[in-house]
């Protein structure tokens, strides 16, 4: 007996990883968002009219794929004295808030995670 | 517990050319008062840490800044090529403990520092301690 099969592929594959490289995306910004406000929170500050290192804390995009989602981020200061505060100076001992942050934001991020044990 | 600072600075002190150029001038954090940057030397601090749960290791970043006694760049990353050749996958024991490995993260140059001008080439390493 005679016949023929058609196989129609219905290719999602583009609409998938439009959507994992979305989740990603989003995923990233949130937490560089939630790393640099803790890291606000832990800098430095001094007593008489401080604030100025804190404030000059920002994030910004660092790099993106062909889509336009953000695939790599940046958190920086803007104060010129950012690197001494982290890493100290020969005479002051280093404050390290940058590197505080990343490590317990990223512990949360961790645990939030549904594919992390 | 340990004491990693002391481990690191035995570890940096114990015979080998780095020891040659800075003898006993690894300071942590800070250098003393007196300190001028006339000679190498290596201060350092420890910037978090954890423990294995199931491994007797314990594994903590360090922050080394090198000086290299000069107001030469070139000399404080010299004192930076005797760190890491140091350094670099050291297993060794020392007096106050053991550590079981070391690797570099990153190395950089800074800007001079701003209260004192003196320029010196900043590294970071993970290191692996045995938990006793």
């Amino acid at each position: 007996m005679a016949g023929s099969h058609s196989v129609k592929f219905n290719d999602k594959t583009a609409d998938a990883i439009r959507y994992v490289s979305k989740l990603t995306g989003d995923t990233l910004i949130d937490y560089t968002e939630t790393t640099t406000s803790v890291t606000k929170k832990y800098a430095p500050v001094r007593k008489k009219r401080g604030g100025n290192h804190r404030r000059s804390i920002n994030w910004k995009k660092s790099a993106s794929n062909v889509g336009g989602t953000i695939t790599g981020t940046k958190i920086f200061s803007t104060s010129n004295y950012g690197a001494y505060l982290e890493f100290g100076t020969s005479k002051m001992a280093a404050r390290p808030h940058f590197s505080k942050a990343i490590r317990e934001v990223a512990k949360e991020f961790q645990k939030k995670s549904k594919w992390s044990k | 517990m340990i004491d990693r600072t002391q481990i690191v600075y035995e570890l940096l002190t114990a015979s080998s050319p780095l020891s040659t150029a800075v003898g006993t001038r690894v300071y942590s954090p800070v250098a003393p008062r007196s300190w001028d940057n006339t000679a190498k030397t290596i201060i350092f601090h420890q910037d978090g840490g954890d423990a294995h749960l199931t491994a007797a290791h314990n594994s903590a970043n360090f922050i080394f800044k090198c000086y290299g006694g000069s107001n030469l760049y070139s000399d404080a990353r010299d004192v930076f090529g005797l760190l890491y050749d140091r350094l670099q996958m050291a297993s060794e024991t020392v007096t106050s403990g053991t550590v079981v490995t070391a690797r570099l993260i990153s190395d950089d140059q800074l800007e001079p520092e701003p209260d004192t001008k003196y320029k010196s080439h900043i590294a970071r390493f993970q290191i692996v301690f045995n938990h006793s």
